[in-house]
């Protein structure tokens, strides 16, 4: 069974047009579904929520509805674990504040030379508050974490672990569960970044048993928000940063000043039903009821395509003598997703990728926020990495055109 | 069970939980048990329009009993379509036709009524209910 490539592009507006979109670890193209849903709430629901009238009763009961939704597409488990916020960056820095004030001076945060800043500097920044902040780098040679590494850092002192789950510049698969498990073993925290995993992989809070994930939604086709995952007595146990008359029984509210964006989280409710579709298109046979089963069934084939779409172009960077691969260099869906880096003897990565812009085909380059790997890496003087991140409905014709573009431009 | 049975003992279940949280994991559950739509049925001609999510109904004549099945892409809509199947099915078409469904009241599912669009709940029980004035229609003797 392989992707029906036609039908996922289907869903998506934005494919229609020839432009090629390589940059979805950047922000990936948009459901079409999320977009009615966003429209429905603002010409029928849009209201504020928690008054009397019909409308506003019914607009909750949507939105509860939703959370409810995602909180079965993570395997959370209850709704009151999913805290909605505009960003990854700016959930951790909510988390960072409302945990961190339980801590005392002297406690240790592990966090790695391999994360975006989001889960970084938030951490970082509680050394004014006498936090000690030690860093778990990768092995400069295999690009990859060792865990005995891990484990010469983790004291009795250390309170949390923050990690990411897959590199957005190397696109290495981080094996969490273990991570969790050696993390709690010492008494500490695990605060996983998701946000480069969440398109390629179905996330499962449970049973990686971290205590805290992230994700950006706009990468994993909805809109420009985020959501994280919490431990329900982690949450209920932490003061939040609401009002003054928010308990600390309001979860997620005491996390949520402001109130969440009513309308786009509605339009989330968006993306689990297209896993769905994904599933029952390609499995129509399948008629169990069991939705989790589904997600997996969908995302099991998109890995195999996304497996297919890296080895073509991993394929042609290796036989290029001046292109060095940044990351794993396989295709295999057991050690990577397609997000592929690479620089080159000569070019800087900005002329390569300002050389590729007028054939319409959406690369980057640069740090991507991950600014510590890129130094350790000594990458910064050629302006970083030049990235390539696909998702599943890239197709291999395009993966093709960007390789012809490659082989006229370098 | 008669119809008003069925919604005594819906009532009483969703009188234990506390809060939402407990209600949505309750309707998840329930959708894991729904009779599934064969997938020769999950075609246009089959959904329900007026649903946000996708709704698959059909239903058939067995024995003076109309029988349902259903299908959704989303998970909460999936619990609720196996709400309602759960009070009407195995009914005859009169008891359907002239159920009142108060349940949906009590339980506070009232707000998933509405005149707009997504008036998914309320499309559910109307083509429930189509489907069972046909059968009464053509079966109507033996009903």
């Amino acid at each position: 069974m392989t992707l029906n490539l036609s039908f996922v592009r289907s869903h998506f507006p934005a494919l229609q047009d020839d432009f090629i979109f390589m940059d979805n670890a950047g922000g990936s193209q948009v459901l079409e579904s999320v977009i009615d849903r966003t429209g429905e709430f603002f010409r029928h629901h849009y209201v504020q929520l928690g008054a009397s009238y019909e409308v506003s009763a019914r607009a909750g009961v949507l939105l509860e509805e939703t959370i409810a939704e995602l909180a079965t597409f993570i395997h959370a488990r209850n709704p009151k674990e999913i805290v909605v916020g505009p960003s990854t960056s700016m959930l951790l820095r909510i988390l960072s504040i409302c945990i961190s004030r339980q801590w005392r001076p002297g406690d240790e945060v592990i966090v790695t030379n391999s994360d975006h800043e989001a889960n970084v500097s938030c951490w970082t920044d509680l050394e004014q508050k006498g936090i000690v902040i030690k860093t778990w780098k990768i092995n400069p040679e295999t690009l990859r974490f060792e865990m005995n590494d891990l484990r010469n850092l983790l004291t009795d002192r250390t309170r949390l672990v923050a990690m990411v789950h897959i590199s957005n510049i190397l696109g290495t698969i981080n094996p969490i569960k273990e991570v969790a498990a050696m993390v709690h073993q010492a008494g500490a925290l695990l605060c996983i970044d998701g946000v480069a995993a969440a398109p390629h992989r179905l996330i499962d809070v449970q049973e990686s048993d971290v205590d805290f994930y992230v994700f950006s939604t706009y990468k994993v086709f909805g809109p420009h928000m985020a959501l994280l995952y919490g431990k329900y007595d982690l949450l209920l146990e932490m003061d939040g940063i609401n009002h003054y008359f928010f308990t600390k029984e309001d979860v997620p509210y005491k996390f949520q000043p402001g109130h969440i964006n009513f309308e786009l989280t509605y339009s989330l409710g968006a993306i689990p039903s297209y896993f769905t579709r994904l599933h029952d298109h390609h499995f129509p046979d399948d008629t169990s009821n069991d939705f989790r089963n589904k997600y997996r069934r969908s995302y099991d084939l998109i890995a195999g395509h996304e497996e297919q779409l890296a080895n073509q172009l991993i394929r042609y960077l290796e036989t290029k003598s001046a292109i060095r691969i940044i990351g794993e260099r396989s295709g295999s869906r057991e050690v990577r997703v397609p997000t592929i880096s690479f620089v080159h003897d000569q070019l800087k990565s900005s002329e390569i990728v300002t050389r590729v812009d007028p054939y319409r085909i959406g690369i980057r380059y640069g740090d991507f926020y991950a600014k510590k790997i890129i130094r350790d890496l000594g990458l910064e003087e050629q302006d970083g990495v030049v990235r390539v991140s696909l998702v599943h409905y890239n197709t291999q014709e395009e993966v093709v055109k960007l390789i012809e573009v490659l082989e006229d431009i370098l | 069970m008669t119809i008003s049975e069925i919604e005594a003992e819906i009532v009483s279940e969703f009188s234990l939980f506390e809060d939402w949280m407990d209600k949505y994991n309750y309707l998840i559950e329930l959708g894991k048990s729904l009779p599934v739509i064969d997938p020769k049925y999950k075609t246009e001609q089959y959904i329900i329009s007026g649903c946000q999510s996708q709704v698959w109904l059909h239903a058939e004549y067995r024995e003076g009993k109309v029988v349902y099945t259903a299908d959704s892409d989303a998970i909460i809509t999936k619990g609720i379509v196996s709400l309602l199947i759960r009070v009407l099915a195995n009914q005859s078409p009169k008891d359907i036709v002239e159920a009142n469904l108060d349940f949906i009241d009590t339980i506070g599912l009232r707000e998933h009524l509405s005149p707009t669009r997504s008036n998914g709940l309320n499309s559910m029980i109307k083509q429930m209910k189509l489907y069972a004035v046909v059968f009464q229609q053509k079966y109507g003797e033996r009903s």
